[in-house]
């Protein structure tokens, strides 16, 4: 028997607003890590390589499951399984499995050609 | 739309060469240092015995070269902001025709706003005429782009 853990009701009712609850803080989790991802890794590559959307991500659940604790009622819930299907997720990114919807990260900057003579780098004369 | 004036700057590396010419006087001694006059900048400015690299470009040079022979030898001496540099050949061993030209091993950068100016030096007395020498340089201007990071 699982305990019930978004409303006291019980039967068909509390059943369809358990799943309704869940399902929906879970989507909310999700989308909102998707959106984190292509920026925190845009913004932090440089510091985290390729962790550093799973990182943030999990930073910002554990952040927000904190606040969620110190919250009671249906919206202090919601937001602890949001969080904590962030969690999830960023632990599924970094085995390598992408969630629908993840923004996608535009292409690091990658060093434009400089030509050595536009620069002081020796160029050897053969 | 506004309409900017056109101001033609240097877009890419651009090949050059620049030209420079002493003045031998007659019956100078030897270890006598002549200034050289250089043409960096085309035959429509005037020559001068130091050249400013503007602070937007950086200049390569690449060769080192004369088209005659000369009599009495003299030693180059290349000076950068006031230093002597380590590439001092003597201008016959520069001589473009020779078996074994003196090189360069790798390009002599001169920096944005280095100043630089080229001097030599005689190996023996000239003789009785005064005479002019020329050297050239094979450069490589180009627009200066700073390495980040």
């Amino acid at each position: 028997m699982v305990e019930p853990y978004f409303t006291t009701e019980t039967g068909a009712k509390g059943f369809l607003i358990e799943a309704a609850s869940g399902g929906l803080a879970t989507l909310t989790g999700i989308y909102l890590w998707s959106r984190i991802m292509g920026p925190a890794q845009q913004l932090l590559s440089r510091f985290l390589g390729r962790y550093s959307g799973p990182v943030t991500a999990v930073i910002l659940a554990l952040i927000m499951l904190y606040i969620a604790r110190s919250l009671d009622g249906w919206f202090g819930k919601f937001v602890d399984v949001a969080s904590l299907a962030m969690i999830g997720a960023s632990i599924a990114k970094v085995f390598g499995i992408d969630p629908p919807g993840e923004v996608a990260m535009t292409p690091s900057k990658t060093p434009a050609f400089v030509s050595p003579w536009s620069t002081l780098e020796p160029i050897p004369l053969g | 739309m506004s309409s900017t004036p056109a101001y033609v700057t240097i877009t890419g590396p651009q090949p050059t060469v620049f030209i420079v010419s002493f003045s031998v006087a007659a019956s100078a001694a030897a270890g006598t240092v002549i200034q050289g006059s250089i043409s960096a900048f085309g035959a429509n400015q005037p020559a001068q015995s130091a050249i400013t690299v503007p602070s937007t470009e950086v200049w390569s040079i690449v060769d080192l070269y004369t088209l005659s022979t000369v009599s009495p030898d003299a030693q180059v001496q290349l000076y950068v902001n006031g230093y002597l540099q380590n590439i001092q050949p003597t201008l016959n061993s520069v001589y473009i025709n020779n078996y074994s030209k003196w090189k360069l091993t790798q390009v002599f950068k001169l920096p944005p706003t280095a100043t630089w100016s080229i001097s030599i030096v005689l190996l023996a007395a000239n003789g009785t005429t005064a005479q002019t020498y020329t050297l050239y340089m094979s450069a490589v201007r180009a627009p200066f782009i700073p390495q980040s990071r």
